[in-house]
């Protein structure tokens, strides 16, 4: 044991490692992958409705209403599927979290602020939208809050590995009031995050065309533009990715490869980033027709760089802090099966009402909406 | 000292928690009472054919949906944030016993807020009576969301028999169910579930006092009154409930309440006691306005009335969580963990080896040679025996400021003081409010040098009495 490191919580894990990390893993995908709608379709709408406005571009205009109207319910999935990877991390690396967020501590409380803030302004932008005005400046402000708050939790998940710096960090501030000292794997590792929700933000906001009742030439829009800009930024992601894995010091990198599950999580991720690209190049070439065939290549898509990539960086990380004299696998379990039963009956009930709420949703009017 | 502390300059990261609670007990507690607001009122409206009320409701449900999705959802994570920061050692603790508890609240969570924007979003869109069928099932799963965290909640001050008779065996899992459904469960739950009542009432006579009198004087009268009785339900039971409460609570915990029993005049009694009427007051001045105003004269109800109500609705609480967290001193988790998060179990050993031998914080004199620290070695290990012991429940030059406190006592005093705070039990009048002092010898006679520099800086010099980021600037820390 790193002496670096606290003590482990004396009661022991109320499940095994696999379960809360099969669970944790599993959330935090989807938390990504509404992160990719958030954010890739934060900066589409604001960049569109900033052109359409600004050259008369009614397509542009409408394109952008249709993606930002859905940005509050996008924000809510972002921050409600946030919620179980947390647990299972406070649970898990509990030593190393509570610590890295207490050195950052200002910073991490902050980002509550910055979250209520960006909410606020996407909800104005979406009611500015179906008023028919202009909102790129809302929206802007709204994706600078977003920014901020990924980059504290990309410096957060970062910290939690790098025990060495914590001593000095405490001591010059027990208030949290600075960033960490600099850390090589920090940089890519946050941007990687970013441009890649672009890129999946772009090719699945172009998905929001698979609805009837909107305006045959927003209908393009979204698909030419979504998918453009989908592509490029899949492909810019693809390399900032590789970047990210050679910041990773040689030994976690030897280590990553040794365990048995990476290879698999390495091809999923590329396959991933390569259909997404095909997905994006083929919507975007034709944008007359429309089948479910690329909706469900983009979704697979998605699903899988985002999967892919979370259980990557779950390796990174447990390889790292193994190298620094902590193993989440030597932890003492003693679950309460009981317990776990009933969230999994409540988890079935859960999605059994949200797969009946849906078919509700589908039997209801459509909405109107008209941005112009 | 296990974790680094959260060192927050002048108000402290104890009422970091206390702000950010408050504002979310209001919001959350009206994400339950209006939602069931909701969806009686629409019911109500098209059974009585109300097409005047109907045509208000979504106006304010959209309110209800942003105001409860954007500031109560995250005021809700803002507290499990600050708590992770203020205190890592019982988050910790609690997460270990009720992950699972919280992962059924996640999923709630999932399924309400789902609801909440469906419900909004089909109004007019679908058939009348599945989107009443929305709105009772909103209802419902709101309303689970709090029977779940109820049980995590009123842990922390009963945290049951069962649970602590294995608590730092291994086994507490095995008493999952005794520890959530412990002795303030029920009585709890039944006070909770009367504010939410009367939070829908209080932010339905907001939202409902800005219809214009003169126009749309007759909805507004209607309107006005039904959101003012559902401040009944709360008038009736809350006095029956509270009582019911206070029953339940540790003979130990309960004597806080009663005035004048010790004989330190200041101290955490009469700050329960004063929370405690606080509270009663203010509801009692809400229930007497909502009548004399709202019920009597619906018409004339001004919004400027509403935010006045809303307004006695935070004080009362402020008071009632307040004295929720007085009543628990100086536990976290009654019996087992203090405030300043260690553990009662392990008050013996501290003493023997030292509270921060094992630390991971501990300043040795390396940190000295290196540079990154000036000042003394035992003026630092004072310090971080106050960071670990004290600032959890006291700062240094603002809430509870331990510098008013000092101010005027000698060394011989301070000494004292802390000889009196090692004791537990009825061996120290403190140890009803404060948790016992430990460590050896050297660290106390440390924290005591340390102390004493707060009271005169020049007793002290080149001491850490300043907090944290105004370190580096006085060149006691060097900067990387
Ligand atoms: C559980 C919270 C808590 C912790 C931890 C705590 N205190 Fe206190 N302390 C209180 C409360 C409550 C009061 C009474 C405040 C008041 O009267 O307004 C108090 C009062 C005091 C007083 C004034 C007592 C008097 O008789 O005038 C001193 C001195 C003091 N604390 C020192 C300390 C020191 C030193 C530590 C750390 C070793 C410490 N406290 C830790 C809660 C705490
Ligand atoms: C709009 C707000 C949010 C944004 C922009 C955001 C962004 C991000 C980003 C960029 C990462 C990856 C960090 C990295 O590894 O480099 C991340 C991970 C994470 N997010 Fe979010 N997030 C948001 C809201 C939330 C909320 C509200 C929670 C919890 C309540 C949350 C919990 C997490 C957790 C726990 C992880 C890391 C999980 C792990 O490492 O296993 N997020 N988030």
């Amino acid at each position: 044991m790193n002496a670096a490191i606290p003590a482990a919580e004396p009661i022991p894990l109320p499940a095994p490692v696999w379960l809360m990390k099969f669970l944790g893993d599993l959330t935090l995908t989807i938390h990504f992958i509404f992160l990719y709608l958030l954010i890739g379709g934060l900066v589409l709408s604001a960049v569109w409705n900033f052109i359409g406005r600004r050259f008369g571009d009614k397509e542009a205009v409408g394109a952008s209403g249709v993606v930002m109207s859905r940005l509050p319910i996008v924000m809510t999935y972002v921050i409600n599927f946030g919620v179980p990877p947390l647990l299972f991390v406070q649970v898990l690396y509990g030593q190393v979290i509570y610590t890295a967020t207490i050195l950052i501590g200002l910073w991490w409380m902050s980002v509550i602020f910055a979250i209520m803030g960006a909410y606020f302004a996407i909800y104005r932008c979406s009611y500015l939208a179906s008023a028919g005005r202009g909102y790129w400046g809302w929206g802007v402000l709204a994706l600078l809050f977003i920014l901020y708050v990924g980059k504290v939790y990309s410096t957060a998940m970062a910290l939690m590995l790098r025990p060495e710096d914590w001593a000095g960090m405490y001591a010059r501030s027990d208030f949290g009031v600075y960033f960490p000292p600099a850390d090589a794997t920090r940089l890519p590792r946050y941007l990687y995050m970013m441009v890649l929700s672009v890129g999946y933000g772009g090719l699945l906001t172009s998905l929001y065309s698979a609805k009837g009742s909107l305006e045959e030439g927003v209908k393009r829009f979204l698909r030419v533009w979504g998918g453009r800009v989908g592509g490029v930024f899949l492909i810019l992601g693809l390399f900032i990715g590789l970047w990210a894995w050679q910041q990773q010091p040689v030994e976690v990198r030897n280590g990553v490869w040794g365990v048995g599950i990476v290879p698999y999580a390495v091809v999923v991720w590329a396959l991933g980033l390569l259909m997404g690209v095909v997905a994006s190049i083929w919507i975007s070439l034709t944008p007359a027709s429309w089948g479910y065939g690329k909706a469900y290549l983009a979704g697979a898509a998605s699903v899988m760089g985002a999967g892919g990539y979370v259980i990557l960086r779950d390796m990174v990380r447990d390889v790292t802090l193994m190298l620094k004299g902590f193993d989440v696998w030597q932890r003492v379990v003693n679950p309460n099966w009981y317990v776990i039963g009933l969230f999994f009956v409540s988890l079935l009930v859960g999605v059994g009402l949200l797969v009946w709420l849906y078919f509700i949703l589908r039997s209801a009017r459509p909405s109107i909406e008209k941005y112009v | 000292m296990n974790y680094p502390v959260w060192n927050v300059p002048y108000i402290g990261s104890g009422l970091v928690i206390g702000i950010v609670a408050i504002v979310h007990v209001l919001v959350s507690h009206f994400a339950i009472g209006g939602g069931l607001f909701l969806y009686l009122t629409e019911k109500k409206a098209l059974r009585e054919g109300r097409e005047d009320w109907l045509k208000r409701l979504p106006g304010y449900s959209k309110f209800f949906l942003v105001l409860t999705g954007v500031v109560g959802a995250m005021t809700g994570v803002g507290i499990w944030f600050s708590i992770g920061l203020a205190n890592p050692a019982g988050t910790s603790t609690l997460i270990h016993n009720f992950v699972f508890g919280w992962a059924t609240e996640w999923v709630i969570f999932l399924v309400e807020l789902s609801l909440a924007a469906a419900y909004y979003y089909t109004w007019g869109r679908l058939p009348s009576g599945v989107h009443v069928r929305l709105g009772l099932l909103y209802a419902v799963s709101s309303f689970l969301t709090l029977v779940i965290i109820n049980g995590i909640l009123t842990f922390k001050l009963t945290p049951s028999s069962a649970w602590l008779s294995v608590a730092g065996t291994g086994k507490e899992a095995e008493h999952f169910f005794e520890a959530f459904f412990n002795p303030t469960y029920w009585p709890s739950l039944a006070l909770r579930t009367l504010v939410c009542i009367s939070m829908g009432g209080v932010m339905s006579l907001v939202f409902f006092s800005r219809l214009d009198s003169e126009k749309e004087g007759e909805v507004k009268r209607g309107l006005i009154r039904w959101a003012s009785l559902w401040l009944l339900p709360a008038f009736v039971f809350m006095p029956i409930c509270f009582i019911w409460y206070l029953s339940m609570v540790p003979e130990s915990q309960r004597e806080l309440l009663s005035l004048g029993i010790s004989t330190i005049g200041v101290g955490a009694f009469t700050q329960v006691t004063r929370l405690t009427l606080i509270a009663i007051l203010t509801t009692a001045t809400i229930v007497g306005v909502v009548y004399f105003l709202a019920f009597l004269y619906p018409r004339d109800f001004e919004f400027g009335h509403a935010i006045a109500v809303l307004l006695l609705a935070f004080l009362a609480t402020a008071a009632t969580e307040g004295a929720r967290e007085m009543l628990r001193k100086p536990y976290i988790i009654f019996d087992y963990m203090y405030s300043n998060g260690t553990l009662k179990s392990a008050v013996g050993k501290c003493n023997e080896e030292g509270y921060m031998v094992h630390s991971p914080w501990k300043i040795n004199e390396g940190m000295f040679e290196s540079g990154n620290l000036r000042g003394s070695l035992v003026m630092e290990l004072g310090r971080q025996m106050f960071l670990g012991q004290c600032v959890s429940c006291h700062t240094v030059d603002g809430y509870r400021s331990m510098r008013d406190f000092l101010y005027d006592r000698d060394e011989t005093a301070i000494g004292n003081i802390l000889a009196m705070m090692r004791k537990t039990g009825e061996g120290s009048p403190y140890s009803k409010f404060m948790p016992p002092l430990v460590g050896t010898d050297e660290e106390i006679d440390a924290l005591k040098k340390y102390l004493v520099s707060l009271t005169s800086p020049s007793k002290g010099k080149g001491v850490m009495e300043v907090t944290s980021g105004e370190r580096e600037l006085q060149g006691i820390v060097k900067g990387n």
